[in-house]
């Protein structure tokens, strides 16, 4: 049968179906309805969201089948979207959800599939593939067969958190293909893992790479599981797995970057640093985890001691993570305090100065961190000013009353001063003590 | 010596299939020759849209499409070195339609080719299509 002559027998089949399409571009969104049309919705059943939280809405008043969703907002708009969607519609037989990206590489393909997505289209895109792709879609689920639908039911009432009739459900089911085994095995253990049965459900995932070993979700879940509970070790087994078979999904490299500096495959951060290049392309969040993996790295690199402390790796990091995530400023804390702690305090003071011109001036992160740069640099007069204001503002942790009460001892602040100060910090941390010698000397 | 997970990441994973193009508008003689300003959209035999400033052209214009590979070395770009470069596809349209997208300065252009698609448009065409091909394949392993 050619296209056409499929897209005339589903005419019927679309005809009660709703659609909603979040796509800013309206040329895309255009071509979107008017292949919706061929197919045989409804314009009047066909909605447009201009942002996220109108989609949603669309979702929970008109409960469309088919979402199409353009990645043109950075975050996990993706998985919001499929849960929001499965709790609307928990039967997935007739469901579809598309989702659009400017960005087409194979890695971007993986994460739309991992965070629940059905389709990628990529931009540009020729509107008759769109149709294609759709047909193909729904020509299994037109006529479905008993183990489709058996197998959506209990899919179903594991989306309406119903997690123990659908247990029982698939109790009795009795699969009729190696798929639907697979299927079904896989779905028992998303039950256990749902119901915070985490080693159980990884028995259950792992029986499923016992008949298909590179199934995909049951490696991501193992994965996830594996770190969740620390065990590195099968963590990068399942991580091994996972890239062997599939392209990497980006949203992964601070994990796997985490994974290298926890296994000590500490040169695994040089080919990290390597990839800023090549992945830039991929788009903000995927940079954004590389950053936020080098930072990591490089900060635990700096408390190794002896041989194992390599400076000049530890720098590559700080100075790639700089690169790519000068936008975040959680990131950019933490390399400034890494590169306080390695001594390298004219980064540190670049930094500062750089994040602090704007709202982050009141930031009490980065005013202790100013506060400890001006100590390091000898600055004690500074460090105490600022030092103070923190205390003003209510704002207590014991790094400030220590780098305070040295820095006051420093500059011959008046001796009661400096006790009232030594009182006030040791009350909320007897660790303060160490400072006693220091107090008692003046 | 164990395999480490650097040895399985393969950078090409994340390498996009990606063209550039630049803009003559042969009707009010005006140019926009800055790739950065412009986002092809989607391709049909007969016409393609793209995002451009919304200066580009109105209603009715005649533009010269200019359509490379992102590889491309793109300073100093001028309408000769492009019609000179042997892997520039020009492809001579008719503004067919303007959108208002709500970004400021820009606006989607549905532009109809004039005269037959040539075979250089309708092998972009696969191009593309044939890397879709591909994106599938990857989302069905994933199922």
């Amino acid at each position: 049968m050619t296209l056409d002559e499929r897209t005339l027998v589903s005419k019927n089949y679309f005809a009660s179906f709703k659609a909603a399409i979040f796509e800013p571009n309206s040329a895309v969104k255009m071509a979107i309805r008017s292949v919706l049309t061929e197919l045989g919705i409804n314009s009047r059943d066909v909605y447009s969201a201009n942002n996220f939280s109108e989609l949603q809405s669309i979702i929970r008043e008109h409960a469309p089948q088919i979402v199409f969703m353009s990645d043109a907002l950075e975050g996990n708009y993706f998985a919001q979207m499929v849960n929001c969607h499965r709790q609307v519609i928990p039967n997935r037989l007739q469901t579809l959800l598309i989702g659009f990206s400017s960005y087409n590489s194979m890695s971007t393909a993986s994460a739309m599939a991992e965070d629940g997505m059905d389709l990628m289209m990529a931009k540009p895109f020729t509107p008759v593939q769109l149709k294609e792709k759709m047909v193909n879609w729904y020509a299994a689920r037109m006529e479905p067969s008993l183990e489709l639908v058996q197998l959506e039911g209990a899919g179903e009432l594991i989306n309406k958190g119903q997690l123990l009739e659908a247990a029982q459900a698939l109790a009795s089911f009795s699969a009729s293909s190696a798929e639907g085994k697979e299927r079904s095995c896989f779905l028992n253990g998303e039950i256990l893992r749902l119901q915070g049965f985490n080693q159980e459900a990884k028995v259950s995932y792992e029986r499923i790479l016992s008949i298909n070993p590179i199934h995909f979700f049951s490696l991501v879940h193992c994965f996830d599981l594996s770190f969740e509970q620390k065990d590195y070790a099968a963590a990068l087994s399942y991580a091994r797995r996972l890239l062997k078979n599939y392209p990497i999904n980006p949203k992964r490299i601070e994990a796997f970057i985490r994974l290298a500096v926890v296994t000590h495959a500490y040169e695994d951060l040089l080919f990290y640093c390597t990839m800023v290049d090549a992945i830039k392309t991929s788009g903000e969040g995927v940079l954004r985890g590389l950053a936020a993996g080098l930072a990591v790295g490089a900060k635990h690199l700096s408390t190794l001691e002896g041989e194992m402390r390599d400076l000049k790796l530890i720098r590559q990091c700080l100075l790639q993570a700089v690169k790519i995530g000068q936008d975040y400023q959680k990131i950019m804390h933490s390399v400034a305090s890494t590169y306080l702690d390695i001594g390298d305090l004219m980064q540190v003071e670049e930094l500062v100065s750089k994040m602090m011109l704007g709202e982050l001036k009141h930031d009490y992160g980065w005013r202790e961190l100013q506060m400890s740069l001006l100590y390091r640099q000898g600055e004690y007069a500074k460090a105490l000013m600022v030092g103070l204001n923190l205390l003003k503002d209510r704002h207590y942790p014991e790094e400030v009353f220590r780098i305070s009460i040295k820095s006051a001892v420093r500059i011959d602040r008046n001796p009661d001063f400096i006790k009232e100060l030594y009182q006030d910090g040791v009350r909320r941390y007897p660790t303060l003590e160490s400072l006693l010698p220091l107090v008692r000397s003046l | 010596m164990t395999m480490q997970l650097t040895d399985l990441i393969r950078i090409e994973n994340f390498a996009s299939l990606k063209h550039k193009l630049v803009v003559y508008n042969l009707t009010s003689y005006t140019e926009v020759l800055r790739p950065e300003l412009f986002r092809l959209s989607y391709f049909t035999p007969t016409h393609f849209s793209i995002q451009a400033p919304q200066k580009l052209a109105f209603l009715g214009h005649t533009l010269e499409v200019y359509i490379f590979p992102d590889s491309l070395e793109c300073r100093q770009l001028t309408r000769e070195k492009l019609l000179a470069a042997s892997d520039v596809l020009c492809l001579k349209v008719k503004v067919e339609a303007l959108h208002d997208i709500g970004l400021e300065g820009f606006c989607d252009f549905v532009l109809k080719l004039e005269g037959n698609a040539s075979n250089d448009y309708l092998k972009l065409i696969d191009l593309y299509r044939s890397h879709q091909d591909n994106l599938d394949q990857v989302m069905k392993k994933c199922k």
